[in-house]
């Protein structure tokens, strides 16, 4: 039974190895209800592979995730995703040669249920369904600021909008958890800004998040709490003060390379 | 504005179809016609298929040989009616497309072409000499015409009229398919199978639900086929067919229902314009197939499509807005 208290995702010892190598090492992480959690690292230490775990791309190798105290580790993605949970990726995967409006209206596919005879002829519960999905994706498209270019095939938008719409996409299908690898990647201050406000959005309206990012004000300045991750171990967790003035985590990741090279 | 134009259009259409065969004298012209029709409706299965889907099928032929042989054997052997064999023919087409579905569509890329390529062998030789059953090479004889409360669809005529309204019927239910949730996941799928998953699209389910209602459309066809020519025999379904209703919705415009329809009549017409030539008829037949598919790769209709798109933009963005984009200029090339 779901409790109220209950966290929304916990991560047991969970474990993914290839061969020998292992990408995420005896992870365990628990995540509130309403809570942003920052995932750093450097390159290579297993945040990607946590965030494919999280939504079943990849299956752990030993270990366990519960997503409100139900057992996912060994769903598919299409299932996880229907209990609430959506993800974008690190390089943009949208439908290029589908519109904007298209891309945003399949990521609502978990939130409609018509079948092929009620879309075939048509049915009122069937149209009033596809007017629900449109005002939301039109609302969606506001929300990320993309008004307008509704009708745009994807390949023809630049990058920071085709990630601002990767965004709309995944809110489309009303999750509970969200779980954005590097959404800031290659944009623009402005455009960062942009995703930052979207973000505490979000947490105004109770969503999870889990958020991958490289830029180190951008992460700090939105988590709740962070978890540092190196070379697939969890090496440190706290509040992003506390994260800030861990010595390790200063050493390993945010003194050295990352602030100047990555920020 | 919009509405009165759409039903000037569509008066326009009607216009056209309803005089068709009062223009067409030859019995003979106006069988190809009826032909095409058919053939028409399986090619938008095949646009369901690979257009719409992304999946490939080299056998559609032999999913419209279920759906004529279905028609055929249950109205000569148990003569039945039109209005029982008709949607029996359907649903055995679309049980066999699950049945050959479920093991192939778990598996990426080219399995389906392949799999769908050994039924239509496979069938093949069990038409042929499973004599008891399917006649072997002698066909069914004698399959009558369709007949609806004492009307009976005898005339050329008659039969243009029943497979335009057939044609229009499939065309707007997928349509309908194609503007919904399902069309969506369809196209998502062909898209982008991994966003299509993490969206909660289940794909291996989506694509077995494309090749389902695609194989619907190809024993739709297969069984009008049958009641047209009152004759099946396994040779009408074979290889070289399934390629020839593939090249039909690649040259239409594999990626509209629309450019599917255009295929299959412009390719079953071509032969018969070109029969002037004689002998260099089939030569120039397949030289203007590959220039017009070197000069418009997305298909008649799609070429069509996107010079619409282009002077929608343009009217679109008179104003100085919008940055250029990439895309558009490597569009400028085709």
């Amino acid at each position: 039974m779901e409790n109220i208290h209950d966290p929304i995702l916990r991560i047991e010892n969970v474990t993914l190895a290839f061969g020998g190598l292992k990408a995420v090492n005896s992870v365990d992480m628990t995540l509130e209800k309403g809570e942003i959690r920052g995932l750093i690292g450097p390159n290579g230490s297993g945040k990607s592979s946590l965030i494919n775990l999280i939504s079943g791309v990849y299956k752990p190798t030993s270990g366990k995730i519960f997503f409100r105290n139900e057992d996912i580790s060994k769903s598919p993605p299409h299932k996880i995703a229907s209990l609430g949970i959506c993800r974008t990726f690190q390089t943009i995967r949208l439908f290029p040669r589908l519109s904007v409006l298209d891309n945003v209206l399949a990521g609502g596919h978990t939130k409609s249920s018509a079948n092929v005879f009620e879309v075939m002829f048509r049915t009122k519960s069937m149209k009033s369904e596809e007017k629900w999905l449109n005002n939301r994706a039109y609302e969606m498209i506001n929300l990320v600021g993309l008004s307008g270019l509704e009708g745009e095939k994807v390949r023809n938008l630049p990058q920071g909008q085709q990630k601002l719409l990767e965004i709309a996409r995944v809110l489309m299908a009303e999750p509970s958890l969200i779980l954005l690898d590097e959404p800031t990647a290659g944009l623009s201050p402005q455009e960062t800004d942009e995703v930052s406000k979207i973000i505490q959005l979000l947490k105004e309206q109770g969503l999870s998040v889990i958020l991958v990012e490289h830029k180190m004000k951008f992460v700090l300045g939105l988590s709740d709490s962070v978890t540092v991750l190196n070379t697939g171990l969890k090496i440190a967790e706290g509040t992003p003060k506390e994260i800030q003035e861990k010595d390790e985590v200063v050493r390993a990741y945010l003194g050295s390379e990352m602030t100047d090279a990555k920020a | 504005m919009k509405k009165v134009s759409k039903i000037i259009i569509m008066l326009l259409l009607a216009i056209i179809i309803l005089s068709v065969p009062h223009l067409i004298k030859s019995d003979y012209t106006l069988h190809v016609v009826n032909l095409a029709g058919i053939y028409a409706i399986c090619v938008m299965g095949l646009v369901f298929l690979l257009g719409f889907a992304g999946q490939l099928s080299l056998g559609h032929s032999a999913l419209m040989s279920i759906g004529a042989y279905t028609t055929g054997l249950l109205a000569v052997e148990l003569n039945l009616p039109f209005v029982i064999t008709f949607p029996a023919a359907i649903v055995v087409s679309m049980l066999f497309a699950l049945l050959i579905g479920i093991p192939t569509l778990k598996l990426k890329s080219f399995y389906l072409a392949m799999a769908t390529r050994g039924l239509n062998i496979a069938l093949f030789i069990v038409l042929i000499n499973w004599k008891r059953f399917t006649h072997g090479a002698d066909g069914i004889v004698n399959i009558p015409r369709p007949s609806f409360a004492g009307f009976t669809i005898q005339t050329e005529r008659a039969w243009f009229y029943f497979i335009v309204a057939i044609l229009i019927v499939c065309y707007i239910a997928s349509r309908n398919i194609e503007k919904s949730r399902i069309g969506r996941s369809f196209k998502a799928v062909k898209e982008g199978e991994l966003a299509a998953e993490v969206m909660g699209i289940d794909v291996y389910r989506t694509k077995i639900l494309a090749f389902v209602l695609s194989s619907a459309l190809a024993g739709t066809a297969g069984c009008l086929f049958a009641h047209l020519n009152q004759f099946i025999c396994p040779n009408d379904f074979n290889i070289t067919q399934s390629v020839t209703l593939l090249s039909m919705s690649i040259f239409g415009g594999s990626e509209y229902l629309l450019g599917g329809v255009v295929g299959a009549y412009v390719l079953t017409f071509l032969p018969e314009a070109l029969r002037f030539l004689q002998t260099y008829a089939r030569f120039i037949n397949g030289i203007l197939i590959l220039l017009i598919m070197i000069l418009a790769p997305s298909g008649l209709f799609g070429v069509v499509s996107s010079l619409f798109e282009k002077l929608k933009r343009q009217k679109k963005l008179d104003p100085p807005n919008n940055s250029p984009n990439i895309a558009d200029v490597e569009g400028m090339e085709n």
